[in-house]
């Protein structure tokens, strides 16, 4: 297992600077001139050949013209920045955002909270009821219930997101008045940050976003978990337990649930990463104050150091993901676990 | 009175075309301490009479109607809970996948101590150690070490062994044993062979022996039924399939004829009678066996016979079972 | 099939090598089952027939390709316009009654006033009566008629874009609907006039944008409403000689008595209306009328000028055989009423309100001509009315007055192009890639396995987002399509590559090949050829499933505003901006229905696929 382990951790560390490095490389095909752009107002004061001498040594001294290795490697934090120091993202300098004029760190870590909050919550929502219905479905399979839920499930996964939030929006918001359409907390409200009023005033403006991500997700994890479970329950191996007298509650939820569960796990990685995509949609549509959003709102305004940074953010949540199915595949299935 | 006794037995399948009639009016008896064979192609019906006596059948299929005596007992009217009872306890299988039929996320320990958990309600530490014994009991070397292994880090004849060990677990009366040879190496399935004879004389056990090879059924077998298109169309003791028979089914003769030694692979099957078994929903009326039985007339076409004892301890059912007769006349 | 093709044996063999290839990986038969006795049918075939025993999938096949029908063929009925923008006719709701005069008016007409999305009628005894989108705001509805205005005798009536006047037999003049921008404000003459009756015997009354005029028999012209967007001054020395009057968008032209056309207003110096022909300068012209931009002066001898900003078609005149008579104008287009009884309907035909039905063109039984906006009324010899013009919106408008309709079907058939395309980037990359790895396996496959493992791994939308953002910002619209389709097709080929390398790792264990490989001929040559036909059905369901995805995706970019941008239709973009309450709430056609076709279609896609799948799951062939 240990062997297993450092494995993929070394995997993910590789994918990671790969894709870091793809990414930067990918804004670095946007041309922009910061050098010329600090110089600018004095051009005028300045002579040709002066100005020009000037906009040399800043690039220089801005280090634009290395090669593009080298600037990953300084931004990364792998080498020593331009001042002398390793300051970049792996010292946690993620760099200053254009648009809200600081530090992308100080922006990002509310957005952050927010996002992980709503994402950990629908996650956990919607594997609460899918799971128990998917294996009640593959227990029951071809009666009544199951063949309902099996219709309803593909209206679930073949509507996209924004449409489901719509019709929710219409009636929980406009409808029926339960959820506040929009925004991330009531506006002009007084209570002190951190107290509990804040606490339910959050909860309550992200109630519905968080019901529509779970609805959206049902489908097809429902169906997932059911095809998995169905699969498991048709094996020889839950054969030879229910000739060894097993009674059926013990065949299904401990024979046949432990290998079900193995394709579920995989799956789960897709859909979590699915769900985090889907969250730009949502917190967009509902107006949140996440990541998303701001992701949003950076490449709106082409803030790039932001959306650098909210990337990265998004790949390293989606290799933590892959870790941690990998892991816990290793924990669920020997095969993977122990050796020959 | 047999240990078991199977009599006039229909098991059917819904399925989306109609009802498969899979097994369709069998009957035979297993007797204490011997070794019934049951044989036929791929499809005639053996799994699934065999699994109609644990009730072991898939939720599409049921049994339509007959008798399941077991020592006295009647099996069909069981409760499900009674049934829990019987199976792995008095009446124990072994399938013929060992690749697939051990769950991969499970302890052999684990797997072969529930049966001693379920039936005899000993505590987990109990039933590790009996499955010791019992790994002892198949010959497995390192029982200690084998026991804290999961199935992929065993071989195909070691995974067969814990098959065996599992189902022996609590000293049934009667073990079925479907095809438990058939997807081993020759040299494996020889050394399984033996031990089941072994372990025959050792505990006394009734085994019932499914398979398509009529060379193991020579070799293990007392009695033989011999299935066709889920009949039973010959059902006589191993002495006169094998010796030098008078009566017997054309069917059977046409198995004895490409009878593989031992030594042949395994994966020569059966293909010295022309032509297929017919689909399951397509039988034909009168014998089942006509289109492809050489010596069929007019009459096997429409007429069905019936399985007539033709001497004490044998019945055929053919209309034509005298050997020389027919020979002569085809 | 099979039994067709056993009989047909010596034919057989003229077969040609591609057609025996189609038979044997496509259909999936081998030659060899003509040998068997038993009529063995395509697999196939039994997919087909287990698939159309579905009833769910078969209703998906047939609501699927209905919308195809409509997304494919619709777009040449429903022809875009991607500037289109029409203030008057923003949020218009689903309707088709526009022109629907009500049954008690029938052949009682007497006068009628089109406005933009409604009309207002008199009937014979003078009662009032509305029809059509009356809806002007939240609270306010034309349709919603004062008391004092339904118990009068009414005589005429006019109607703006927002409010109506009508005016009694006793000279009573009487504003409804919107009179917050001073609709309702008389100027002080025209309060002293009405007093005393004197100058007071109104024979025209017209209404446009929030402004109105009534016209004096003497010549004087009263103009009231909101002066911020119209010329509402007349110049001294015309007061009490007009004849006439036409109201273009902000400004109107006045006809005098002694018929010539002038521009009467304050503003006129260097407006493109004051360069009035010199033909309607020479005391000759008998009738005016204007559009929103244009005017049109007829003159003694039929014949018709025009003038202003002729931009959509205003002056294209068809050929006449007959004299003019009368002249209307509407928002932008020309009718005319002939001598011969006939009708001529001229300009643009955005809404069909330049195409006069064959009754009125060539019937000769026309008496009376109303034409306004979009829409026009012809009232004939024997009291029945026929209309042509804009009847209403079968799904709505949009915020910058664009029927749904139209961009529903043409946003349908660049979300499907975008989504189809993408399904074929993505499956012809991943059927290469899955291919190399099945074919060579090892290194290659390793190396193909991590690239496949990172870019599945990638979170699917920011990624989309950020290359479309970076890579877009450089493109124009239609190239900025392609470049969806291309960045979809890279993200998702992930599955099928995956597939097809399965496909080769399954049939490498086969016994075939390894007895194939034995008799010397090379395993990548077998493989392919089995692996084909297996890998066809297989990438059928896949394609399929991933069309609904990849339509899914485009639509989701799009609404984001990172995928195909505005004015381009598509069903994602259709629904950006519709996340605020009054939008799902008051206006809302303009999401209900593209969600709703959205979702049929995805749906359906879905029902599809799953058919699909389980036909070709041999363990559901026995059930
Ligand atoms: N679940 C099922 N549904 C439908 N038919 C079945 C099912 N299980 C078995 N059968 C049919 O029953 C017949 C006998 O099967 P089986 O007993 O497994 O044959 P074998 O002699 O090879 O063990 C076969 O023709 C098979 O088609
Ligand atoms: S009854 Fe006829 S067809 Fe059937 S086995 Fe006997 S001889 Fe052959
Ligand atoms: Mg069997």
């Amino acid at each position: 297992m240990g062997k297993y382990v450092l494995k993929r951790l070394v995997y993910i560390v590789i994918v990671f600077f790969v894709i870091s490095f793809l990414m930067y490389a990918l804004y670095n095909l946007i041309p922009t001139d910061p050098a010329r752009a600090q110089l600018e107002p004095m051009r005028q004061q300045l002579k040709p050949e002066e100005y020009i001498r000037m906009y040399k040594q800043l690039r220089k001294e801005m280090g634009l013209d290395d090669h593009l290795v080298i600037r990953y490697a300084r931004w990364m934090g792998i080498i020593k920045g331009l001042k002398g120091k390793f300051d970049g993202l792996l010292q946690g300098n993620f760099g200053y955002s254009q648009t809200f004029k600081k530090p992308v760190v100080q922006q990002i870590s509310e957005p952050m909270k927010n996002t992980i909050f709503i994402n950990i919550f629908a996650t956990i929502a919607a594997l609460g009821i899918t799971l128990p219905l998917g294996v009640y479905c593959a227990v029951h399979k071809g009666k009544k219930f199951d063949t309902t839920v099996q219709t309803m499930s593909i209206l679930g996964y073949s509507l996209p997101i924004f449409i489901i939030s719509l019709i929710f929006m219409y009636f929980f918001v406009v409808r029926w008045g339960i959820f506040p359409l929009m925004g991330s907390k009531t506006p002009n409200a007084t209570y002190e940050p951190g107290s509990w009023e804040a606490f339910v005033d959050k909860v309550y403006h992200i109630a519905l976003p968080v019901i529509v991500m779970t609805f959206a997700s049902l489908g097809g994890m429902t169906r997932y978990v059911r095809s998995s479970m169905i699969e498991a329950l048709g094996t020889d191996y839950i054969r030879t337990a229910r000739a060894k007298g097993l009674r059926e509650k013990v065949v299904i939820y401990s024979h046949a649930w432990r290998n079900a569960l193995l394709p579920i796990i995989t799956s789960i990685l897709a859909w979590f990463l699915g769900i985090f995509g889907g969250s730009v949609i949502i917190e967009n549509t509902f107006s949140l104050n996440g990541m998303g959003k701001l992701y949003w709102t950076g490449l709106n305004t082409l803030d790039f150091e932001l959306v650098l940074a909210i990337q990265m953010f998004y790949t390293v949540v989606s290799l933590i993901g892959s870790l941690l199915i990998d892991l816990s595949y290793g924990i669920v299935d020997p095969r993977v676990r122990v050796n020959k | 009175m047999s240990l078991l006794e199977v009599r006039d037995l229909n098991t059917f399948f819904r399925t989306k075309h109609g009802i498969v009639k899979a097994v369709n009016g069998v009957s035979y008896t297993v007797e204490a301490g011997k070794t019934l064979g049951i044989v036929g192609e791929s499809g005639s019906g053996k799994t699934v009479s065999a699994m109609s006596i644990l009730q072991l059948l898939d939720t599409n299929g049921f049994i339509e109607s007959g008798s399941i005596k077991f020592d006295g007992r009647e099996l069909t009217t069981l409760t499900r809970r009674e049934m829990y009872e019987i199976r792995g306890n008095d009446i124990s299988v072994i399938f013929q996948e060992p690749m697939t039929s051990l769950n991969p996320v499970f302890t052999v320990e684990r797997q072969v101590s529930e049966p001693f958990m379920v039936h005899q309600g000993l505590s987990k530490r109990e039933a590790a150690l009996r499955v010791l014994d019992m790994l002892r009991d198949v010959r497995i070397p390192n029982p200690e070490v084998v026991t804290k292994q999961y199935p992929h880090q065993l071989s195909g004849g070691m995974r067969q062994r814990v098959m065996i060990a599992m189902a022996l677990a609590c000293r049934p009366r009667i073990l079925i044993a479907d095809e438990p040879s058939t997807a081993l190496d020759v040299t494996i399935q020889a050394q399984i062979l033996k031990l089941m004879n072994d372990l025959q004389e050792e505990k006394g056990t009734s085994i019932m022996f499914i398979t398509h090879d009529l060379g193991v059924v020579c070799q293990m077998a007392d009695d033989v039924a011999v299935m066709y298109c889920g009949q039973v169309v010959e059902m006589a003791p191993a002495r006169t399939i094998f010796g030098k028979p008078q009566f017997s089914h054309p069917y059977t003769e046409g198995l004895l004829f490409s009878i593989p030694r031992l030594d042949t692979p395994s994966d020569v099957r059966l293909e010295a009678i022309p032509g297929a078994v017919p689909h399951p929903l397509k039988l034909p009326d009168g014998c089942k066996f006509a289109p492809r039985c050489k010596y069929a007339t007019e009459r096997c076409k429409v007429e069905e016979p019936e399985l007539v004892e033709v001497q004490p301890g044998q019945g055929v059912r053919c209309f034509y079972p005298d050997l020389k007769e027919r020979r002569k006349d085809g | 099939m099979s039994k067709k093709m056993k009989n047909n044996t010596p034919k057989k063999k003229k077969r040609s090598t591609l057609a025996r290839w189609f038979r044997q990986t496509v259909l999936r038969k081998h030659d060899i089952d003509y040998d068997n006795p038993e009529v063995i049918e395509t697999p196939l075939k039994i997919v087909a027939q287990n698939f159309f025993a579905k009833k769910t999938a078969v209703f998906g096949v047939v609501v699927f390709l209905l919308i195809l029908l409509v997304v494919l063929i619709g777009p040449y009925f429903f022809k875009l316009n991607l500037g289109e923008h029409e203030q008057t006719l923003i949020h218009v709701p689903p309707s088709n009654n526009m022109m629907k005069i009500p049954k008690e008016m029938h052949g009682r007409i007497s006068d009628i006033a089109p406005g933009t999305t409604f009309g207002i009628g008199v009937d014979v005894d003078g009662k009032v009566y509305s029809w059509g989108h009356t809806r002007v705001t939240e609270r306010i509805d034309l349709k919603d008629i004062p008391d004092e205005v339904q118990e009068a005798d009414l005589k005429m009536i006019a109607a703006g874009m927002d409010h109506a006047v009508a005016l009694d037999t006793n000279g009573k003049l009487m504003v409804w609907g919107n009179t917050r921008r001073s609709q309702a404000r008389f100027t002080p003459d025209m309060e002293k006039a009405q007093k005393s009756g004197k100058n007071w015997n109104i024979v025209q009354l017209e209404a446009g944008m929030q402004v109105s005029a009534a016209l004096d028999e003497g010549g004087y012209l009263y103009l009231w409403g909101n002066r911020s967007n119209f010329d509402l001054g007349i110049k001294r020395e015309y007061q009490g000689n007009i004849a006439k009057i036409a109201f273009m968008a902000n400004e109107y032209i006045s006809l005098l008595k002694d018929g010539n056309v002038a521009y009467t207003g304050i503003k006129g110096k260097g407006s493109p209306f004051s360069k009035i022909p010199d033909e309607l300068l020479q005391g000759k012209t008998v009738d005016i009328a204007a559009t929103d931009r244009t005017c049109a002066g007829l003159t003694e001898d039929g014949k018709v000028y025009f003038w202003g900003r002729l931009e959509k078609g205003e002056n294209e005149m068809p050929e006449i055989d007959s004299k003019i008579i009368k002249i209307e104008g509407g928002r932008f287009h020309y009718s005319a009423l002939l001598e011969n009884g006939n009708v001529v309907s001229w300009g643009n035909n955005d809404y069909n309100q330049a195409k006069a039905p064959a009754q009125v063109t060539s019937g000769g039984n026309v008496k009376e001509l109303y034409v306004g906006n979009f829409q026009n009324y012809a009232i004939l010899e024997n009291g029945e009315h026929v209309t042509w013009g804009l009847s209403g919106f079968p799904l709505g408008t949009d915020n910058f007055g664009r029927d749904m309709l139209v961009r529903i079907i043409n946003g349908g058939r660049v979300t499907m192009l975008v989504g189809a395309i993408a399904v074929v980037i993505a499956t012809i990359i991943g059927v290469i890639l899955g291919g190399l790895a099945g074919y060579f396996g090892g290194t290659v496959d390793i190396v193909i396995m991590r690239i496949s493992e990172v870019v599945g791994g990638l979170p699917f939308i920011p990624f989309a987002m950020i290359l479309s953002a970076v890579i877009g910002s450089r493109l124009d619209p239609t190239q900025r399509m392609y470049l969806i389709m291309i960045v979809l097709g890279i993200l998702s080929w992930v599955g099928t590559c995956r597939l097809v390398r399965a496909q080769f790792f399954a049939q490498r264990e086969m016994e075939y090949v390894t007895a194939a490989k034995a008799m010397g001929i090379r395993e990548g040559a077998i493989i392919f050829r089995h692996i084909l036909p297996n890998v066809f059905s297989l990438l059928l369901v896949s394609m399929t499933l991933d069309f609904a995805t990849s339509m899914l995706t485009e639509s989701t970019l799009s609404y984001l505003g990172f995928g195909i941008p505005l004015p381009t239709p598509t069903w994602g973009n259709l629904l950006t901006g519709a996340n605020n309450s009054i939008i799902i709430q008051q206006y809302w056609w303009r999401w209900v229905f593209p969600a709703v076709i959205f979702g049929m279609c995805t749906i359906c896609i879905n029902l599809i696929g799953d058919g699909l799948r389980d036909a070709m799951d041999p363990k559901s062939t026995e059930r």
